[in-house]
């Protein structure tokens, strides 16, 4: 009787282990469409648009009212949405690419939303290894509890190898003031 | 004749074995940790059906339909009856320490004001309506902004079959002002929203 009670348990861990390699195994590709818009430009985006402008890279920030020092430096951009048509457009996951390296937005507060007829912009800081600012790409995007196939926005912001020399060292002992909050404007 | 004694060999264990003897001294545990492990497995799953419906439902709800109702028109929902009194566009807000809030850039407040009747006795009643367009953009109520003395439900102590006053602000587009249709009143079950109407004066009042 213990026997095969044992044995029940054995058979659901090794059920268990086999399903996780499975779906590891069978994760499917990138389940998104890239929109890719230039740093300071709109694009379409779901059924609204959104961007990024606004580059700034610093050593130092204050994040409501906290202060806070990078050890790297914390790349800030502007992320903006517009929602020209009745629906609303949301951003809800913001990430900073790097390579193989993804950076998650210093401090909370990367979802930008904006109702029929408004424009809505938000800055969102990432603290980053200032040996890796070359290539920096944002990315964004509407996730929900469970994602389906979905657009993607990409922002290149234009550090290339060649400047981004130029970018850490003008970011050394650069401060910069963040509300954390969201601004909402109608459209004309 | 005395030949050399072997010692005897120690009888083997199987692998199974030794897990089971491992395993033994859990017994008396057993009936306490299977119960905890059937509830979990039980919690589990209600949260794996809920997230999948929430998914689903999310994604598959068609866009709310309204049924128009005409100026002065009662719209039940749960156990209140609304009743839209105006809508009103300015500028800026006083809020409730007297302090001027003006609208964001290109914007104004919308100020709708409603008579919110119970029909029976509630805990916590609701008065969450919407503002919706004539393109069917619908603005949900702006709480954070901007914060007045205006009730914007039935009041604590309420009493049933009496009408209160409430007052529930919007921020929209002004290229909206003109193309406003009405209030929804949400029904949480599916069935078409009640768009309660009004005569609406489209230009935007400086204060109010």
């Amino acid at each position: 009787m213990a026997d095969r009670r044992l044995t029940g348990w054995v058979l659901a861990v090794v059920c268990i282990v086999v399903a996780a390699i499975a779906v590891r195994l069978s994760e499917p590709g990138e389940n998104y469409q890239v929109v890719t818009a230039p740093l300071g430009q709109l694009t379409a985006y779901n059924d609204g648009a959104a961007g990024a402008d606004q580059l700034r890279v610093v050593t130092d920030l204050r994040l409501r009212s906290e202060q806070a020092h990078a050890d790297g430096r914390f790349v800030v951009v502007r992320i903006t949405v517009e929602a020209p048509r009745s629906v609303r457009v949301h951003v809800q996951h913001v990430e900073l690419h790097s390579g193989d390296r993804v950076y998650q937005p210093y401090g909370s507060g990367e979802q930008v939303f904006a109702a029929p007829g408004f424009r809505t912009y938000r800055d969102v800081a990432f603290e980053v290894d200032p040996a890796g600012l070359a290539g920096l790409t944002v990315q964004a995007w509407d996730a929900g509890l469970v994602t389906g196939y979905h657009q993607r926005l990409e922002v290149p912001l234009g550090i290339t190898a060649a400047n981004a020399d130029y970018w850490r060292q003008s970011g050394t002992g650069r401060f910069v003031d963040l509300s954390g909050d969201d601004t909402t404007e109608g459209l004309r | 004749m005395t030949g050399a004694r072997i010692a005897p060999t120690p009888p083997t264990r199987s692998p199974l074995r030794r897990l089971r003897a491992w395993w033994a001294p859990a017994r008396a545990h057993r009936t306490r940790g299977r119960s905890w492990l059937s509830a979990a497995v039980a919690a589990l799953l209600v949260l794996a059906y809920l997230v999948w419906w929430l998914s689903y439902t999310g994604a598959h709800l068609p866009p709310e339909t309204y049924d128009r109702r005409p100026s002065g028109a009662v719209a039940q929902s749960r156990a209140q009856d609304f009743q839209l009194t105006s809508i009103t566009l300015v500028e800026a807000l006083n809020d409730k320490y007297d302090q001027p809030k003006p609208a964001p850039a290109n914007a104004v407040w919308a100020v709708v004001r409603m008579n919110v009747t119970a029909r029976a006795a509630q805990p916590s009643p609701l008065c969450v309506v919407s503002l919706v367009g004539d393109r069917e953009e619908v603005w949900d109520p702006e709480f954070i902004l901007v914060s007045r003395d205006a009730a914007s439900c039935l009041p604590d102590g309420f009493e049933v079959g009496r009408g209160y006053p409430t007052e529930t602000i919007f921020e929209i587009p002004r290229s909206a002002a003109g193309h406003l249709a009405g209030v929804g009143v949400p029904q949480y079950s599916g069935a078409d929203e009640p768009l309660l109407t009004v005569a609406i004066d489209p230009s935007v009042l400086p204060r109010g």
